[in-house]
């Protein structure tokens, strides 16, 4: 156990030690802070609703009734159509500009990539809404719908719009593509050149290199890389609320509309923050994602931890 | 010399990276079932010319090679050739023990596997006679399935000789494969490439004379980018040819 005398002989003795630690505590508190709040405002609503929050699908200000199970759904729903998308993505380039692309080729590409990082959400948003939108319903929901329709899940379920999950996900994609690619490209560069050489040397082909040995070497960083995709992703709000229909249902489609946790929150936050009740209700909804963060970051980093595990095959 | 079997012969060997020549007309004939070393000061070309064996200087990117260097009848840079066969037949060890992040099992497993065995029966053989040759099974029989990580510099280095062994190569080239060991360490290795030459033939770079003249029957003394000369190593170390070579095995320079 410590006690406050081992945390003393923590505290630096000279001064830069001692000023970086007071920078520390500054950000350290700040997080603490974010929390206290975060699960303070949220309390009342959350003491209330107990388990039925959780699996309540009811959302009614006037009734005082707060279930978020249909905005879970539409959340996991959404994160979940957008990883399947983004990270095959991502991860491909990634092995593509570090592997096989001519230095030269890799330099042209990763400004362009790295820009998307820039972009404000809003931004994407709108590029979804105008352009992406009618893409998606004259041609990429009908072609869904013909080959793969016979699926529940890949149904056209409006004809008439484009908006919906998949609009969503798409959009988000994008959005957290350069960060992924970025940061698996780089696990993938740091893996040590000695083990390329002897995977080469021993008569393996480049490929037969990449998938048996600077995989699953990487497979931490990638890890790394998927979840800060995964946390942007689950996250995000703005593109989400313009993108997805905000309608509070059971998507039965990826084609269909749903409504997100954060899109919830900032839709209904500008006037129901004025009452104390529907305030801590959104609040709670705040907890609710910082929950799921946590839960997708911990299955994220078990799941890495199988892959890059030396077992037998 | 005349009744040894050539196995690996180098004709005018010219290599450049850019625009910087590391190899001359490199002429060098290895035997087979014998102990070639290639000594020189640093910088010399031995390196370079070790990896122009398996052609592990394709991966430089602005490396460019003149002449040839003839396996089994062959020009190893003729177009028709398959690296990939190639590099099983001709295996390395590097110069700092580079097992791979899995269990030590699956290191000395890793090129059958790649190679198309999968019967776990084949594979057990496979790595029992692989680390017995590299006189490392009685060390980690109990414990194939530890990380190789785990294993002493020294133990690295013979699993990294097993691991080339496992494909069933005919020469086995080793770049300073004892730079980054202990003397201790270094003797188990130098004694293992004794064993080696029954059944392979061995290529092996060193800096240290003292190693060429222990375990090769042959040495090559190189110095800068050239083949200076090339016999028997009691030779090359007793009465040399050249003025050259004397005053580097005589410690005048290096």
């Amino acid at each position: 156990m410590m006690n406050l005398r081992d945390i003393r002989t923590h505290i630096p003795d000279d001064k830069p030690g001692r000023i970086f630690l007071f920078i520390a505590l500054i950000s350290i508190s700040s997080v603490i802070l974010i929390f206290t709040f975060l699960f303070g405002t949220a309390s009342p609503v959350l003491l209330k609703e107990g388990a039925g929050f959780i699996t309540g699908t009811e959302w009614n200000y006037h009734t005082g009734e707060y279930g978020i199970l249909l905005l879970l759904i539409g959340s996991l729903v959404l994160t979940a159509v957008t990883m399947a998308i983004a990270l095959p993505l991502s991860l491909f380039t990634a092995i593509f500009l570090a592997e096989w692309s001519p230095r030269w080729l890799a330099g042209i590409l990763r400004p362009p990539i790295e820009m998307l990082v820039g972009i404000p959400s809003v931004v994407y948003g709108i590029f979804g809404f105008f352009i992406l939108e009618n893409i998606f319903q004259y041609y990429v929901d009908p072609f869904i719908d013909s080959t793969l329709g016979f699926i529940w899940i890949f149904k056209d379920v409006n004809p008439s719009s484009g908006i919906s999950i998949l609009l969503a996900a798409t959009v988000l994609s994008i959005m957290i593509l350069p960060t992924v690619t970025a940061l698996s490209q780089e696990a993938l560069e740091t893996v040590p050149r000695d083990y390329r050489h002897a995977s080469l040397a021993l008569g393996a082909t480049k490929w037969e290199t990449i998938k048996k040995i600077i995989l699953p070497a990487a497979m931490p960083g990638i890890i790394t890389a998927f979840i800060l995709g995964l946390m942007r992703a689950i996250g995000e709000t703005m593109a989400i609320v313009m993108l997805m229909g905000n309608c509070l249902h059971f998507p039965t489609s990826i084609l269909d509309t749903g409504y997100a946790m954060t899109s919830k929150i900032l839709n209904d936050i500008g006037y129901w923050v004025s009452f104390d009740e529907p305030k801590s209700a959104l609040f709670a909804i705040g907890v609710a994602i910082f929950v799921m963060e946590f839960i997708f970051v911990a299955l994220a980093r078990l799941i890495g931890y199988r892959f890059s595990i030396d077992r037998r095959e | 010399m005349e009744n040894h079997e050539t196995i690996l012969e180098t004709k005018k060997l010219n290599l450049f990276y850019g625009d910087k020549q590391a190899l001359i007309d490199v002429d060098l004939s290895v035997y087979k079932n014998h102990v070639t070393a290639l000594i020189g000061p640093s910088g010399c070309g031995k390196s370079t010319l070790i990896r122009c064996f398996n052609r592990m200087n394709d991966l430089v990117s602005d490396c460019r090679i003149e002449g040839q260097v003839i396996y089994h009848d062959q020009n190893l840079y003729s177009p028709a050739v398959d690296v990939v066969h190639m590099r099983k037949k001709i295996g390395m060890v590097f110069q700092q023990p580079n097992p791979f992040p899995k269990s030590i099992y699956d290191n000395v497993a890793y090129g059958p596997r790649v190679h198309g065995i999968k019967d776990k029966k084949i594979l057990d053989g496979i790595v029992e006679k692989s680390l017995m040759q590299a006189a490392l099974w009685d060390e980690v029989h109990d414990r194939l399935d530890d990380p190789a990580m785990g294993l002493s510099g020294g133990q690295q280095q013979r699993l990294c000789i097993a691991r080339t062994l496992a494909v069933e190569p005919e020469i086995i080239l080793m770049d300073e494969p004892c730079s980054a060991l202990d003397p201790i360490a270094t003797a188990k290795i130098e004694s293992l490439i004794d064993d080696l030459k029954k059944e392979y033939t061995v290529i092996i770079v060193t800096h240290s004379m003292s190693q060429a003249s222990r375990v090769s029957d042959f040495t090559g003394f190189m110095y800068l980018g050239k083949m200076i000369e090339f016999g028997e190593t009691e030779k090359i170390f007793t009465s040399p040819d050249e003025e050259l070579t004397n005053n580097y095995i005589t410690g005048r320079f290096g």
